[in-house]
């Protein structure tokens, strides 16, 4: 394979490491001093001389994420774009970066990769350019540039409608069974086989022990729909996605109105506030429109096959009000209902027994959906918590 | 037959080729720092883009032996690393009885956990010296079995080493060439990813997965090789649910020299669909647009004949 003429050319080794780590850890790359001393060894062994190599060399060993790689692409691009000496010794990594200069990544590439790779990277990976070129250049800093939702705080009724959330959920996590067992004394049905190996142990055949079946957790996906017409219900079903994080088991959690973002990695903050204000960043659509079909497709496509891998149960909380026509809904609703263990539908428009769904995208969602519930209050969401145990 | 490690990335590339492994320059550096820092090597990449052969590959290139544990939820140390025979042991503790030979307890115990008694799985088997040197040991979708196990893969994949309670510590003496491959169905934990090098193997571009076709299918000519990888490059652009990798091509490629055809045509489509695309909406939606124009169907149609 030829890497282009450029990849031929020396590059930097080992001198200009340490910066180069700070310029990824500024990015988010979570990195450390194991990793940089695996990327001096790797130096070592591929040899200096050749671009292609170095770049690999450092790609093998710094990034685990695929996610990080468009980021790790433009970085080495702006960082070794001179050869060596400018990447020498510089402090910070935005400082370093704005010693190269802004052609080195040409918008082409950058759109390539972006497209290459899932949306909420790509912002991070096109942001910690962009904070290169704005202390380059002078152009608008990145927090001008997504429309943040500022969450202010939380009203003491508020609070305690999260917490009595917490307790109830805490409890409400659905099981099944594992393929691991425990050593039991029990005969019941759910013996698996003799535990001979604890019996020698125990050094006593005579009281048979037995290999039991175990329970655990059983996977759960949120998919909270944050458009305009749930701004009302999209903070509290936040605080309830971060409830559910902390809970035993697997939770994957998602918020979309024109858009599909991963939110998971910011739930995992232990303070609240502090976690959905990260998810709130982690999301450029707040209060925007719904196109529910859309995102549900880029669900199925993107994310599926990862989160629902072991029987998981999907839970959405929408209203169900779509901006596109359902053409696109429908055959994308049945695929997850289909892929899911169990597809619940929260929608707080539920509020009385006559509630009929009456808008084209709620008539989808009703028709395919294994539960229906509502969610306007906290009673109807404890009602919501005995479901799901 | 061992033969030794390669000295070079080139030499890498070179011997993965020598097993029809048509690896790209990244991964050629991946495998060669795999190699030469001896650290295990993480690949992760979409189903059917040859992630478990680079495995295949590296033992025979290297004519080691190839140990495979393939995960799965549940897997535990018993099936994936050693086992006591159990009935064996209480045979022998049976027979010590009948026999009524005056055994003391330290004796009966240190004779009933002896290595003779011990069932080796996979990981165990990969410790110990092999003729023709440290063998590839392939931990298949590691994504697939849970994180307790992943937690007790970390001391083996650190140090190479694995302590069994009545036995100690076992050493490699030479440390095994570990490959292990995620499809990403979940997170593999940090403190996993923290030991190994690791590689995003990608769908490879349309002149590697032509030279790939070529070396896997002989009997493909290399008009047909170029169609069929042009129509499946096209395909992957489409947004399909699941696009085909490698592994499909291949299928493709094969199923179309079954049918004795040599060429690509609506109906040598039609009657091969499912070799390529396992999914019923997929089918359905690559079906709706054959009787339309079927060059539109594929992004780059240059070497399509009709």
């Amino acid at each position: 394979m030829s890497g282009g003429a450029s990849d031929d050319r020396p590059a930097v080794p080992a001198r200009g490491l340490v910066s180069f780590a700070r310029a990824l850890r500024a990015g988010g790359v979570r990195l450390g001093s194991a990793a940089l001393l695996d990327a001096c060894a790797a130096l070592a062994a591929v040899g200096p001389d050749r671009r292609m190599d170095v770049r690999a060399a450092l790609r093998t060993t710094l990034v685990r994420d695929p996610g990080d790689l468009v980021l790790f692409e433009l970085l080495f691009d702006s960082f070794y774009a001179h050869g060596a000496g400018d990447a020498t010794g510089l402090p910070a990594g935005g400082q370093v970066l704005a010693q190269a200069p802004s052609n080195v990544a040409p918008p082409a590439a950058k759109r390539r990769l972006s497209d290459s790779l899932s949306s909420r990277r790509t912002n991070r990976a096109i942001e910690a350019v962009q904070l290169v070129e704005t202390n380059a250049g002078g152009m608008p800093s990145r927090v001008e540039r997504f429309r943040l939702k500022d969450f202010e705080q939380m009203s003491a009724a508020e609070i305690a409608a999260a917490q009595a959330l917490i307790r109830v959920l805490g409890r409400a996590q659905a099981q099944r069974r594992s393929r691991r067992s425990h050593s039991g004394e029990s005969r019941g049905h759910n013996a698996r086989s003799l535990d001979l190996r604890r019996m020698l142990r125990r050094r006593d055949l005579d009281t048979p022990r037995y290999r039991t079946e175990t329970l655990q957790p059983r996977d759960c996906v949120l998919l909270v729909d944050i458009s305009g017409s749930m701004s009302l219900y999209s903070r509290l079903f936040l605080h309830l996605a971060h409830a559910l994080a902390r809970c035993p088991g697997r939770v994957e959690t998602f918020v979309f109105a024109t858009r599909l973002s991963y939110i998971t990695r910011a739930l995992r903050i232990a303070e609240p506030d502090r976690a959905i204000a990260a998810a709130s960043r982690a999301a450029p659509d707040w209060d925007g429109g719904t196109r529910l079909g859309a995102c549900l497709a880029e669900f199925n496509r993107a994310w599926s096959r990862r989160v629902l891998g072991a029987g998981a149960r999907v839970i959405l909380l929408s209203d169900g009000l779509e901006r596109d026509g359902i053409e696109l809904l429908e055959p994308e609703v049945a695929r997850l209902a289909r892929a899911a263990y169990q597809l619940v539908w929260i929608n707080p428009l539920l509020r009385s027994e006559a509630y009929e769904p009456l808008a084209a995208g709620a008539q989808v969602l009703a028709r395919h959906a294994d539960q229906l519930r509502s969610a306007h209050n906290i009673a109807s969401l404890a009602e919501l918590a005995q479901l799901l145990n | 037959m061992s033969i030794p490690v390669p000295a070079s990335v080139a030499d890498t590339g070179r011997l993965l080729g020598e097993q029809a492994y048509i690896a790209d320059h990244g991964l050629s550096v991946a495998v060669f720092l795999a190699l030469s820092l001896r650290r295990p090597l993480l690949v992760e990449g979409e189903a059917g883009v040859g992630k478990t052969e680079i495995a295949k590959a590296l033992a025979g290139a290297l004519g080691r032996k190839l140990i495979r544990l393939q995960c799965y939820e549940g897997l535990d140390v018993a099936a994936a690393a050693y086992e006591w025979n159990h009935l064996r042991q209480i045979l022998e503790l049976r027979l010590a009885e009948s026999a009524g030979e005056p055994l003391s307890r330290a004796a009966l115990t240190a004779d009933i956990f002896a290595p003779r008694f011990l069932i080796k799985r996979p990981l165990l088997q990969a410790l110990e010296p092999q003729p023709e040197g440290a063998p590839v040991l392939l931990i298949d979708e590691i994504d697939r079995a849970d994180a307790p196990f992943e937690a007790f893969l970390l001391e083996l994949l650190s140090e190479f080493q694995m302590t069994v309670p009545e036995l100690g510590m076992l050493r490699a003496a030479v440390p095994p060439i570990v490959i292990l491959t995620s499809n990403r169905t979940r997170e593999v934990h940090d403190a996993l990813k923290r030991r190994c090098l690791y590689h995003w193997l990608g769908y490879p571009d349309a002149e590697r997965e032509t030279q790939i076709l070529l070396r896997r299918t002989p009997a493909a000519s290399e008009q047909l090789a170029r169609q069929i990888v042009d129509y499946v490059q096209g395909l992957r652009t489409r947004g399909l649910f699941k696009p085909p990798g490698i592994a499909e091509t291949l299928d493709w490629a094969q199923a179309i020299l079954a049918l004795g055809r040599h060429a690509l045509s609506d109906d040598v489509l039609t009657d091969t669909l499912g070799v390529l695309l396992k999914y019923q909406e997929d089918v359905a939606a690559v079906r709706d647009s054959l009787g339309e124009d079927l060059s539109s169907v594929p992004a780059k149609p240059k070497s399509w004949s009709r």
